[in-house]
């Protein structure tokens, strides 16, 4: 998946509002967002678009988007 | 020869908690985000001395108007908020329901599974002739074990009982079962204190976990992304083997009714097993998680609803704390 299609995807899948958009530096923890629902999207997302199961501990070490991509692999992304 | 869900009625406690109280407690919900995230506009909740005894009495009296009582064989009662460690609930309500004293009843202790389990064990009593016609009461009190500053929990989770008549027929209408455990959970939904592995501590430390829900060790604990790690894992293969068992398919199935854990779930589930929304029940507007209880509930407003009826092949599916896990096919 291209990187920018990924943000672009994630962003309307988590229903961010508060951003016109995301980046790979943008911190998920400061969005006006984040919440426990939000985790859940996050693993919704993952595991539809990438057949991936996130474990708690990876979760809570989410810090940018750029760390959900390398929980991910980068393989994954063009 | 065979079984079949004769009757079913549940009872919701008096006090109600919606969403506009709760944002009053947690000012950064409103009630709006909180149902539309969730799928809950209220619960309810049993008041300071009213306990799953008491919702079962009143589920069990329910479904026994019009039915003489003396006809019931056998009482099972799930529950993980008992009255006392002993005695059985199950013993006393044999009592408060003036069931006969050459029955059997005992209580068991399971969660979201907990009706699977439920049918498949009066199936078992009416089909080896133990029993003709048991009386299955879900009723459970998760608000007792809940933090007063657990957004989280406090927002899911609501009290009932729901109280089944299940009877012997001459076809079979409680189908094939699949069911599945796995202890390796335990952590992710659990009440740490209180049992007599790690005692009640009245001093026990508050603990933030991060997400703005605080709780000690005495209170109820879920670890919510593993819980939803664990049904995206398990659930999809549970519904192909139930349904493979049954010799059914998604198609030829009348309708579903999973364990209402919560809307996003659910509507995850859903759509990765492709299952069409209409003949999916997705419902837990006025009564939120009620653990053992949502499939029952779901199963009665489904009817008045018009989406089932008599003859109508339902699939079943519950899963939660344990882990557990079970499904079936009924036909209603």
């Amino acid at each position: 998946m291209k990187t920018d299609q990924f943000l672009s995807e994630l962003h309307a899948a988590l229903e961010i509002k508060s951003l016109h958009s995301v980046n790979e530096k943008t911190c998920l923890k400061d969005l006006e967002e984040y919440d426990s629902m939000m985790i859940l999207g996050i693993i919704a997302f993952v595991d539809e678009k990438f057949n991936k199961s996130l474990t708690t501990e990876q979760l809570n070490g989410i810090t940018d988007f750029k760390s959900l991509m390398d929980l991910i692999g980068l393989e994954n992304f063009d | 020869m065979g079984s079949k869900i004769a009757k079913i009625e549940y009872y919701l406690p008096e006090q109600i908690l919606d969403n506009k109280r709760l944002s009053e407690d947690f000012p950064d919900w409103t009630p709006e985000k909180i149902e539309q995230k969730i799928g809950i506009r209220e619960r309810h909740i049993v008041g300071e001395n009213e306990t799953s005894l008491d919702l079962a009495y009143k589920a069990g009296e329910k479904v026994l108007s019009g039915t003489n009582v003396k006809e019931i064989d056998f009482l099972l009662l799930c529950t993980q908020s008992p009255d006392y460690f002993l005695p059985t609930s199950a013993c006393i309500l044999q009592d408060s329901l003036k069931l006969r004293t050459n029955i059997g009843a005992f209580d068991y202790n399971l969660g979201c599974s907990g009706y699977i389990y439920g049918l498949a064990i009066a199936k078992s009593l009416i089909n080896s002739g133990i029993a003709r016609k048991v009386l299955l009461i879900m009723s459970e009190t998760y608000s007792k074990y809940i933090h007063a500053k657990d957004k989280a929990n406090k927002t899911l989770f609501g009290d009932a009982a729901a109280a089944t008549l299940i009877e012997y027929d001459e076809v079979e209408c409680i189908h094939e079962f699949q069911l599945g455990t796995d202890g390796q959970g335990m952590n992710n939904l659990i009440v740490p204190n209180g049992g007599m592995r790690h005692r009640y501590d009245p001093h026990c430390e508050e603990v933030a976990d991060g997400s703005g829900s605080i709780r000690t060790a005495n209170n109820l604990f879920m670890n919510g992304p593993e819980i939803f790690n664990f049904t995206i894992r398990n659930i999809p293969p549970l519904i192909t083997e139930v349904l493979q068992k049954n010799n059914e398919t998604i198609e030829t199935i009348d309708y579903i009714i999973f364990h209402q854990a919560n809307k996003y779930m659910l509507d995850y589930l859903r759509q990765k097993m492709k299952i069409p929304p209409e003949k999916f029940f997705n419902n837990m507007l006025e009564t939120g998680n009620t653990v053992s209880a949502t499939i029952p509930i779901g199963i009665c407003k489904a009817k008045e609803n018009g989406l089932i009826h008599k003859g109508s092949r339902i699939l079943l599916c519950g899963f939660g704390v344990g882990y557990s896990w079970g499904a079936t096919v009924i036909t209603l």
